[in-house]
């Protein structure tokens, strides 16, 4: 009997938040098409050839993978500061080791690893210290980044002058090739992580405990979740993505910046947040993020195309940020009033 | 009770390593003065405190800093910046440590150009002399300022670039901050020579990439799909024409546009090996580092500076002449 009210509870709680996640995205893509096409008129066209558009999904495709994890970590109703650093890191780690010479693919999982045991750490301060996410990570963010400066000895680790010319190239194809002649990898990449985080999130026992702890996590806890390992999961699930995203940036200049991902945090939490996922915690999807990551795109490209100022730009961007979260904001409190 | 235990273990853990630091401060200044009772050297300590630590030009900047101590036996050079080099304030506040920690003098190069003025009076009046180097300050409170000139250098750029396309067409500029004082100065100095000597070239725009090379391509990317007769990109700093080079060889078009970019790195020498980069205007920053050692040492020993402002120049490397035995000395200062 127990068991039966339970279920019941759940679905009523999820009917009602894959409704509202629904308007939601509709109108977050309902902003992305109105953007494209706007842009498409303003550009005279340019915006709208296939070569643009595919040019855009390049330019999203580490945003949008840095905010996968952080939409599994917000979702807990916790943050990720140091997800940029984590960028920088796990992109050292792989270049550093390319060039000690351990070959691509393990080069890659060392670098991918190192990501999440960044996480795991972020994770345990989280958890079993009781340090709040946002105070957590602030510090992890300069523990990581000097950690990837002490890697670098804060140069630029380069795979570029090795002297294996077909490693670079191998190297450079994962970060900047493409398949058919037209279509760039990482962005495929980008889709499979999609849709593996997207089921891990929406079908899996571990996606539906990571809602329950976000919405209540007294609740979660009481009602036998085990809230610890739930949420160090899903900060090592960010390490690694945030390493992954560092990976790409590095293999497609061939070259790992020991500054590079400095406030890519912020963009994958607004990609995040425009795409619907609350920082409150309890609500978030991977489609959401994906679509916010190419509004953030689209402005940016279209904004080029269309020659704004590089400082309005600015601006325009930050505008609508805030409108994200503000239509969040209204949307909750109309959904608490019901 | 375990939690509790925890944190005094890790107190006690951080404690221990102050501990351990501040031991070793005590120690060197204990020393000192015992050695000049010996009549033997003091030793000099020289803080370098750059825009940020984590750049191949700071540390070629740090590696002959290094080298000149070594040479002259007594000095002992400190490297310390803040993380990057819009973090203004926590340069103000290492400067302020320099100041406290007494050290024989400070080589400086700031990230802003109003900030830093009175830290350096303070420097000052406590007795230390000041070398600028890279960045200055608004006002001369100084000893002694080693730079490149960055608006003879931006159109130096220029003139190289105006060469790559023929005199004539469309180029664009990724920059990579806006208002540092140097990216300014670099800024203002090509578009002033384009627009004065080379009337039928067209700058169609001026992007800030933050020093991030991946925000580069994508900016260099945009400027193709919205110019596709676009004829030249100029990067004004390592990071900046590394992006460029890799949004412009990505698309296929090296052949169609120069890439010129500004400053050296193991990135930059693989763009012009590969004629990725058709040119990259050269610092000096080997000459800043020692030479501003040189000269802070010549102020501790009561020496007067002749020349206040000393440009530090730089050399136009291109794809062409980067073999040559000269160039490829400064290329790999």
């Amino acid at each position: 009997m127990d068991n039966g009210t339970i279920s019941v509870k759940k679905e009523k709680v999820k009917h009602n938040s894959s409704l509202s996640e629904v308007i939601q995205k509709f109108l977050a893509f309902g902003v992305l098409i109105l953007l494209s096409l706007l842009f498409g008129v303003l550009s005279k066209g340019k915006f709208l050839a296939i070569d643009n558009i595919l040019t855009v999904i390049l330019q999203i495709t580490p945003y949008a993978i840095l905010g996968f994890g952080l939409t599994f970590v917000l979702i807990t109703g916790g943050t990720d500061l140091s997800a940029g650093s984590v960028v920088g890191f796990g992109g050292i780690i792989c270049a550093k080791c390319l060039t000690m010479g351990y070959g691509l693919f393990l080069s890659i999982l060392i670098g991918i690893l190192a990501g999440a045991v960044t996480g795991l750490i972020n994770g345990l301060v989280i958890t079993k210290l009781n340090v709040t996410p946002f105070i957590a990570t602030l510090g992890t963010l300069y523990a990581f980044r000097g950690l990837t400066q002490l890697v670098g000895a804060g140069k630029p680790v380069s795979v570029q002058s090795l002297d294996d010319k077909a490693l670079v190239s191998q190297f450079k194809f994962i970060g900047g090739g493409t398949l058919f002649g037209e279509i760039p990898f990482p962005a495929v990449i980008m889709l499979i992580l999609a849709v593996i985080m997207g089921v891990i999130l929406a079908k899996t026992g571990f996606g539906r405990r990571l809602y329950a702890i976000g919405s209540n996590e007294e609740a979660a806890r009481l009602s036998g979740i085990n809230v610890f390992k739930t949420k160090l999961l899903a900060y090592v699930l960010c390490g690694a993505t945030s390493a992954m995203a560092g990976i790409l940036l590095a293999a497609r200049l061939a070259s790992a910046q020991s500054n590079a991902g400095t406030g890519y945090e912020l963009e994958g939490i607004a990609a995040a947040v425009i795409g619907g996922t609350s920082v409150m915690g309890g609500e978030g999807s991977i489609l959401g993020t994906v679509i916010g990551a190419a509004v953030m795109g689209v402005l940016r490209n279209g904004l080029n195309l269309v020659r704004v100022d590089a400082f309005v730009q600015m601006v325009i961007i930050g505008g609508i940020i805030i409108l994200g979260v503000w239509y969040d904001t209204l949307r909750r409190s109309k959904q608490n009033g019901l | 009770m375990k939690k509790f235990l925890g944190i005094i273990l890790s107190v006690l853990m951080i404690l221990s390593t102050a501990a351990g630091c501040a031991g070793k401060n005590d120690a060197s200044s204990e020393a000192d003065p015992k050695a000049g009772a010996d009549g033997a050297k003091k030793t000099y300590k020289i803080a370098l405190v750059t825009k940020m630590v984590d750049s191949t030009y700071w540390q070629t900047v740090k590696k002959n800093a290094e080298k000149k101590a070594e040479e002259l036996g007594n000095v002992e050079v400190t490297h310390l910046g803040p993380p990057t080099e819009a973090d203004i304030d926590k340069q103000v506040q290492i400067v302020e440590t320099c100041i406290s920690d007494k050290y024989d003098g400070i080589i400086l190069a700031a990230c802003d150009k109003d900030a830093l003025v009175e830290p350096v009076k303070k420097a000052k009046e406590a007795g230390i002399p000041v070398v600028m180097i890279d960045s200055g300050i608004s006002e001369e409170a100084y000893d002694a300022f080693l730079a490149t000139n960055n608006v003879e250098a931006g159109a130096n750029c220029a003139k190289l670039m105006s060469e790559l396309i023929g005199g004539s067409g469309e180029v664009a500029i990724v920059n990579f901050a806006a208002g540092t004082q140097t990216a300014v100065d670099r800024e203002k100095g090509f578009t002033d020579e384009i627009k004065k000597n080379h009337p039928n070239i067209k700058i169609v725009g001026v992007q800030y990439c933050d020093s991030d090379p991946t925000k580069a391509a994508n900016q260099a990317t945009d400027f193709i799909s919205a110019n596709p007769k676009i004829k030249g990109i100029w990067g004004a700093n390592d990071q900046a024409a590394v992006g460029v080079a890799q949004a412009v060889s990505e698309k296929g078009l090296l052949d169609k546009i120069s890439v010129v970019g500004f400053d050296n790195s193991s990135d930059i020498k693989a763009g012009l090996e590969s004629d990725a980069i058709k040119g990259t205007a050269v610092q000096m920053p080997s000459v800043m580092g020692s030479k501003g050692v040189e000269l802070i040492m010549d102020l501790v020993s009561g020496k007067k500076v002749e020349n206040k402002n000393v440009d530090t120049g730089v050399t136009m490397v291109t794809s062409k002449n980067y073999k040559e035995p000269s160039v490829n000395a400064i290329l790999n200062q």
